[in-house]
């Protein structure tokens, strides 16, 4: 592993743990947990994405004493895989194209984490989305469903606006990073 | 939130590998005892936690796993009529839950680090592990400073969904673009010590590993894989 990238990652999984705190500030249900990951699939590729996500979900866990976060692993490497994919075909170079790779995602990512959330934690993996998964089993969803549908509301919505912040980001990006990081210039559609 | 605890229980004196297989075993009986039987893990946790004398563990471990009870017990028993599925799922979290705090609790992250040096894992592991450690807290001051900053100038976070996605916008750029910044600098200086020369590195304070904490290592880790064959061919 280059030096470049051991210093990147590091950087990068910081960012996805302090996300959380911008998140609360603005309130919004979502967690923008994989920014940092999809950050490191644009630059650097998509195996330096695998070793940023499984990092950033092992560091999660350790930081906040619970351990239920490492089951959800094969998210984060869904995750990078996928985003070097669509950075790879020039997925950013405009808003709508990055918008609905987002939500391809957002399906994808509710499609692996709903199993995870129901056979093995029984349908409850945090406050809130317990919450939303009582009211849709109270109003006659299965249990199955409900989980199901509570995960692809907050997976949607989470992975578009990931996506969205992304593309500002990469249009931000100064020539030096980008010289730096030659991929990026592919992810926003320019060979 | 639960940190190394300074102490000499069981777990803190032995090899961190040997703590994380015991810890390994545990959870996985939590998860492989067929029924109610997974309860007694719960117990076998809280014995840990007072062995190890680290009682700040429950502090943070019964606020973790009250909410899973109720929305447990709710969602299997109240409104699925299948109490036992709600009461197995609930002991199977808390006890993991437990484990894990008091592994946190009695293994250091620089022991860890370099018990996985002295165990010949490759450099990269154990430095993104231990430079993570160190950048998280400093990102997370970043971020606060932004929101701050962004705050100063007249950012407001609230009103309706697009005004807050909107807002993400002035928040998370320039904090991604000044983790950006200090890259060239911290490459410079990895490439100047050799991190990637490929010579095994050598631990500064290897943790001991004399016999009897192999022998509990590899025993705990042969029991927890006879666990799994058990769980998956018997019951």
């Amino acid at each position: 592993m280059s030096p470049r990238l051991l210093a990147l990652i590091p950087l990068a999984v910081g960012i996805n743990l302090a996300m959380g705190l911008i998140v609360q500030a603005v309130g919004l249900p979502i967690f923008l947990d994989t920014i940092g990951t999809v950050l490191v699939a644009v630059l650097a590729g998509s195996r330096a994405a695998v070793v940023t996500g499984t990092l950033s979900q092992t560091v999660f866990t350790v930081l906040s004493g619970n351990p239920m976060w490492l089951y959800f692993l094969p998210l984060q490497v869904t995750v990078a895989l996928y985003a070097g994919f669509v950075a790879s075909k020039g997925g950013f170079r405009s808003l709508p194209t990055a918008v609905l790779w987002g939500i391809g995602l957002g399906i994808l990512a509710a499609t692996l984490s709903w199993p995870i959330s129901f056979h093995v934690f029984g349908g409850v993996t945090s406050v809130g989305m317990a919450l939303v998964v009582t009211v849709l089993e109270f109003i006659g969803a299965p249990l199955g469903v409900a989980v199901y549908a509570a995960s692809m509301m907050v997976d949607i919505t989470d992975k578009m606006v990931t996506f969205i912040m992304l593309r500002s980001l990469l249009v931000s990006l100064p020539r030096r990073v980008v010289g730096r990081f030659p991929r990026s210039a592919v992810a926003m559609g320019s060979d | 939130m639960v940190g190394y605890i300074p102490g000499d229980g069981p777990m803190h004196r032995t090899h961190p590998l040997t703590a994380l297989s015991i810890v390994v075993l545990v959870a996985t009986g939590a998860f492989a005892v067929p029924g109610m039987w997974n309860t007694a893990f719960v117990g076998v946790a809280v014995v840990l936690v007072l062995v190890e004398r680290v009682p700040r563990v429950f502090k943070t471990a019964v606020p973790l796993a009250l909410p899973f009870w109720f929305f447990l017990l709710l969602l299997h028993g109240l409104m699925g009529d299948d109490w036992q599925r709600g009461v197995i799922l609930a002991a199977r979290i808390t006890t993991m839950v437990f484990v894990f705090l008091v592994f946190l609790a009695s293994v250091h992250p620089a022991r860890l680090v370099e018990a996985f040096v002295a165990k010949k894992a490759p450099f990269f592991v154990a430095f993104l592990f231990a430079a993570t450690l160190q950048a998280v807290p400093d990102l997370r001051s970043r971020a606060a400073a932004v929101l701050e900053a962004q705050r100063c100038r007249g950012l407001r976070a609230g009103g309706g969904l697009a005004n807050r996605v909107g807002a993400l916008v002035p928040l998370t750029v320039p904090l991604v673009m000044s983790a950006l910044a200090g890259l060239d600098e911290k490459t410079v200086a990895l490439e100047t010590r050799g991190a990637t020369g490929g010579a095994a590195k050598t631990p500064l304070n290897p943790p001991a590993d004399p016999l009897s904490s192999r022998i509990v290592r590899w025993s705990s880790l042969l029991a927890a894989v006879v666990l799994v064959w058990t769980r998956v061919t018997l019951w």
